[in-house]
């Protein structure tokens, strides 16, 4: 079945892009002082997790044709309504995490609701909710910043290496864990192929008599509810969270839109893996402690993603080119190219 | 299909060697785990250090020579670096009596905003030296070849000062220093001060983004064995049991002071609105509710209106000041702003344009801007924080710390009020 | 058309149109008037509210000086939003940028530096258009990755320092002019009562509404909005029109950026952050469709004036940041629900 001719060329680098991302960073890494110490990549990993979050949000909803930009805030939201319950209402750890995602959970389905009753565009919607979240962590902490306090069990425990030998905390192990649940619920189950249906052709799909808007509102529930359970986790493991939290500098939105891209997921949707995202995202938070100056990181990731850019531009632009002109001369060109069935 | 291999094998051959890798860099493993042991290898360290330096200069005098060449150049460079306003860079801190909280820090919160005991906590590193961490020992053998990271908080003119003045007095004491720049983020400085620690350097110095979160970068710098230092912000006072010592400003004191000025031009009577600094950092605590509870106390006659906190943009600034005056009228005298560039700029357009000269604008900090508008009148007076004094200080105490010296724990920067008769004495400005 | 069949066929009755011929009215209004009716709302409710001070020159002129800025860069990005291309991310850094490099050549004179500005609003805005409208990249993608390009390049030329004009012009009467120019151009009213900076706002939209009704261009970037593939085949050059597009929000960014430095004093690398959202945010509220092709250029000035309505009259209210956040958001998702809603029922949506 499978006799698929494996051959190195741009199409294939530029499929697993991703994993050249990283394996490169790795190659480099090499060469870089203290670079495998345990202590580097247990702290890269963990420090890096928050962003895997927000990547995997926007990239399941990405992948259903829609733009989550409420993500950022709603992972501040559940780490703030994490550590406020805890320290002030008294609250065990696993309740407070439990209501944040629940919260989640209310904030994805007015996003859905609003995108599929509503039919208001995703990137409107999600404008908008983001002040509303935004007011909303202002009307509940009063501007103030949260804190764990003195009570450092669980955070330790979300610091401790959960496997001996391996140099990684456990927080980023549940990150990875949840992440690839999701992998595996959107390649193998029904509602994860529909959920590709919807993003490729949102017809197509409604005529094959998928309830697209139920599966539209589950995505940004899933987006939302991952996102404020990884905020609620962060916050814990980081000790602390204020609303402004990476309002500044460079956003973690923006490095999650990055990473979804250079990923290899289609803007359009229908196309693109959660694991994907997450290997760039690993891959990004090692190059920071290569490149140890802002300015030099923001230029280096802004190159990445303008390569990619690029690339799947200049490639559409040359097919558009021939598609449709000159029949002939296209099939030529695909079969020269190897791209054929 | 091979998408999935390719994800296996990677996954596979980053924990393989990430493993393998592990036994190269096992000192820093140690170090997580191990302070006491790391400690002592440290002191281990530092004596061969000083040994092959001995050797290397055998014609001077034995033993603490390299002590005492880094106390020259101490002394050399408190005389020698002047601010770009022509005072003192490296001048000794003073410290700040802290008077007794009179009830807990949960009861204070109950408290009026414009209440003085409310904001001890805020105002006062007044922590439990009871639980202090275990602090490495000062090596005691001088600045000299010492290796200092400095983390500050982001990007922007006055970080780009610091950093220079920094680097320059390093230089000075004869000191290496490499800085980072998280960005105003959080989690990057996290990121930053896991990479310090990682780099193994002889002391951390921290300009925390957030105050609350110090506590646990401070921690992590302690466990791990290495000296900590706070500067600039004020972190929340439990953090001070894992910080060598506080180096930077009297945010509240210079507010203090600047709003006892503010009562006594105004008569004590009248209205005061604020704008407030990023809300939850510790300069919003000290420039909006120093002031206000000041004046509350000694004028009480003057009125606060509204705080709002529209940021640091000048054209948003302005339309909240525009608002109020329409709002309130002539029952608003005098405003109190967190900022004098953005802010500053702001206010005194909006004052401007509604023919209001008669409102009384105070700000904090001395930046070109403000300098210049207090020069023109405009800005009836702000606060004087030497940013670059502030960097010499924190550079000064860390030196006296590898000298052996004894050193406060919290000490603040000489302040000043500048209006428009002493502003000469303060340009050109440092940033 | 209609004739000619009546002539052939007069025998059978008329078909009788079964379409749904009563529209609500609310929906009519609305899509008439669009935001006006919010403006206007919102009007009534500061008046009562201020108990009559809302309408007071002092007070007008605030809201208007609020939104001066939004509203220069909204004039030129509502082209981008009409032509189909949702959103232009670059807008932080061309502020910055037209900023920084109007600061850098102030030596050269004021006019050449303020052209040279605007040069750098073109320039980022043909490159743009060249990837957007020739390549047909995605847009809101290649303009937040060229944004942070841009960034990167400007943190790393000119290491995160800001720029003060009046210590950057040379020691000479002509350079220091200029730079006092540069700083009074933000702060002088002319007429006593408008102050140069709104004066510049409603001209960009006196000019940006001539562009869209009056010129050839102006139709042709609707029918790029609404269908891509129609205008195509009909023989509008998308490229061209894009490329323009692209070229007047650039230099409407700039305009916008050099305001904002003079305002500022200061020209740096983070002016303009958070304009890209606010500036469509303005835009989307006077009812131009991100979809493209829908919309009009007194539609976004509405917008604009009803983004500064709403915080004049939230300020009145008492109400403070935090709840201005929440409350903004609930009337940013209203109004573009009764955009929507009232084009659909009225069949154009």
């Amino acid at each position: 079945m499978n006799k698929k001719k494996f051959k190195i060329n741009a199409n294939f680098i530029n499929n697993y892009r991703a994993y050249f991302f990283l394996i490169i960073i790795m190659i480099i890494g090499i060469f870089t002082p203290k670079f495998y110490t345990a202590f580097n990549i247990n702290a890269v990993t963990g420090n890096g997790s928050l962003v895997m979050w927000l990547g995997l949000g926007f990239t399941v909803c990405l992948i259903a044709g829609h733009m989550d930009l409420t993500v950022m805030y709603m992972s501040t939201f559940g780490a703030l309504l994490c550590l406020g319950l805890h320290s002030i209402n008294g609250l065990p750890y696993i309740v407070c995490i439990l209501i944040a995602t629940l919260v989640g959970v209310i904030v994805g389905l007015a996003n859905g609701i609003l995108v599929t009753k509503f039919l208001i565009p995703s990137f409107i919607v999600t404008l908008g909710m983001q002040f509303v979240v935004k007011g909303a962590m202002y009307i509940y902490t009063g501007g103030a910043e949260l804190s764990i306090g003195k009570d450092y069990a669980f955070n330790e425990f979300l610091n401790e290496k959960l496997i001996p030998f391996l140099p990684f905390s456990a927080y980023f192990l549940i990150t990875t864990l949840i992440i690839f649940i999701i992998m595996i619920v959107f390649r193998y189950t029904r509602f994860g192929r529909n959920v590709y249906m919807v993003g490729g052709n949102l017809e197509t799909a409604w005529l094959a008599g998928i309830k697209s808007d139920r599966v539209t509102t589950l995505v940004f529930i899933i987006s939302a509810a991952a996102c404020a359970f990884g905020g609620a986790l962060n916050g814990v493991y980081s000790g602390s969270a204020s609303i402004t939290m990476g309002e500044k500098g460079i956003s973690p939105l923006m490095i999650a839109l990055t990473a979804t891209i250079v990923g290899g997921t289609a803007i359009q949707g229908g196309k693109g893996s959660v694991v994907s995202t997450w290997v760039t995202l690993i891959a990004i938070a090692f190059l920071k402690s290569i490149f140890k100056k802002t300015e030099m990181q923001v230029l280096v990731i802004a190159v990445i993603l303008i390569a990619c850019v690029c690339y799947e531009t200049i490639t559409l632009y040359r097919r558009n080119k021939t598609v449709g002109t000159r029949p002939n001369l296209h099939k030529e060109y695909l079969e020269e190219t190897g791209k054929a069935k | 299909m091979v998408k999935r291999y390719l994800a296996v094998l990677l996954s596979g051959l980053m924990i393989m060697g990430s493993v393998c890798l592990t036994g190269c860099g096992s000192t820093s493993e140690t170090a997580t785990t191990d302070t006491k042991e790391e400690t002592t290898k440290e002191e281990t360290k530092e004596e061969t250090k000083e040994d092959t330096k001995e050797d290397a200069k055998e014609d001077t005098a034995a033993g603490g020579d390299n002590l005492s060449e880094s106390k020259d150049l101490l002394a050399a460079a408190e005389k020698d670096l002047k601010t770009t306003d022509g005072h003192e860079m490296m001048a000794a801190g003073t410290t700040a009596e802290v008077p007794e909280a009179t009830a807990s820090a949960e009861d204070l919160e109950k408290l009026e905003d414009t209440d003085k005991e409310k904001w001890h906590f805020y105002e006062y590193l007044d922590w439990d030296t009871a639980n202090d961490a275990t602090f490495p020992e000062s090596p005691a053998d001088g600045q000299k070849g010492k290796k200092v990271v400095l983390i500050v908080h982001g990007a922007h003119a006055w970080t780009t000062c610091y950093q220079e003045a920094f680097e320059a007095a390093c230089d000075a004491v004869g000191m290496e220093c490499e800085v980072y720049d998280p960005n105003w983020d959080q989690s990057t400085q996290d990121g930053y001060v896991d990479q310090a620690i990682n780099e193994d350097p002889d002391a951390i110095v921290v300009i925390p983004v957030s105050a609350d979160h110090a506590a646990q970068q401070f921690k992590k710098i302690c466990d791990a064995g290495i000296a900590g230092f706070c500067s600039n912000t004020l972190p929340e006072a439990d953090a001070m049991n894992y910080i060598m010592a506080y180096t930077g400003p009297d945010d509240w004191a210079q507010m203090r002071n600047l709003a006892s000025a503010l009562g006594k031009a105004m008569d004590g009577k009248g209205g005061v609105c604020y704008i407030t600094h990023n809300v939850g950092t510790s300069p919003y605590y000290a420039r909006t509710y120093g002031p206000m509870s000041t004046l509350a106390t000694e004028y009480p006659d003057i009125k606060s209106l509204d705080v709002q906190s529209p940021g640091f943009e000048a054209a948003a600034v302005k339309q909240v000041v525009s608002d109020w005056i329409t709002k309130y009228g002539d029952e608003l005298n005098a405003i109190v702003l967190a900022d004098d560039s953005d802010q500053a700029i702001g206010a005194v357009e909006a004052c401007k344009d509604a023919g209001r000269s008669d409102i009384k604008i105070v700000a904090a900090g001395n930046s070109k801007q403000g300098s210049e508008l207090v020069e023109s009148g405009d800005l009836f007076e702000m606060s004087y924080q030497s940013c670059q004094a502030d960097a010499g200080l924190a550079v000064r105490t860390i030196s006296e710390y590898f000298c052996g010296e004894d050193i406060a724990r919290v000490s603040y920067i000489g302040t000043d009020i500048i209006n428009k008769d002493n502003v000469a004495d303060f340009t050109p400005c440092q940033w | 058309m209609s004739e000619v069949k009546n002539n052939t066929n007069p025998g059978p009755t008329p078909k009788v149109d079964t379409r749904k011929t009563e529209i609500n009215k609310f929906s009519l209004i609305f899509n008439k008037l669009g935001i006006w009716v919010i403006v206007i709302l919102l009007a009534v409710v500061g008046m009562i509210v201020s108990k009559g001070d809302f309408f007071s020159s002092a007070n007008i002129q605030s809201i208007l000086e609020a939104v001066a800025l939004i509203g220069m860069v909204s004039s030129g990005l509502i082209f981008v939003v009409y032509a189909g291309n949702m959103n232009d991310m670059s807008i932080p850094m061309t502020m910055a940028m037209s900023g920084m490099m109007t600061v850098q050549c102030i030596n050269f004179g004021f006019p050449i530096a303020l052209l040279i500005g605007l040069l750098t609003g073109a320039f980022i805005g043909v490159i743009n258009g060249f990837m957007i409208g020739k390549l047909r990249a995605n847009p809101i993608i290649w303009s937040w990755g060229f944004n942070m390009l841009l960034s990167g390049i400007a943190r790393v030329v000119w290491g995160g320092k800001q720029l003060y004009a009046d210590s950057i012009a040379k020691d000479t009467e002509y350079a220091q002019n200029a730079a006092e120019t540069f700083y009074a151009i933000a702060r002088t009213n002319v007429f006593g009562i408008f102050s140069i900076m709104i004066l510049v706002m409603l001209v960009m939209f006196v000019i940006a509404w001539f562009i869209h009704t009056k010129t050839s261009y102006g139709q042709k970037a609707k029918i790029v909005g609404s269908n891509y593939e129609v205008a195509k085949f009909s023989g509008i050059n998308c490229a061209k029109v894009a490329m323009i597009t692209y070229v007047i929000d650039g230099v409407a960014a700039a305009v916008g950026g050099i305001f904002f430095s003079a305002l500022r004093k200061t020209a740096s690398y983070e002016n303009g952050t958070g304009y890209d959202f606010s500036c469509v945010t303005a835009v989307l509220l006077g009812g131009v469709a991100l979809a493209g092709g829908k919309g009009s250029v007194v539609g976004t000035f509405g917008g604009v004036l009803a983004y500064g309505i709403l915080n004049n009259v939230l300020s009145w209210i008492g109400l403070g940041t935090y709840e201005k956040y929440l409350v903004q958001g609930l009337v940013f998702l209203f109004i573009v629900w009764l955009n929507t809603y009232s084009n659909r029922k009225l069949g154009k949506g």
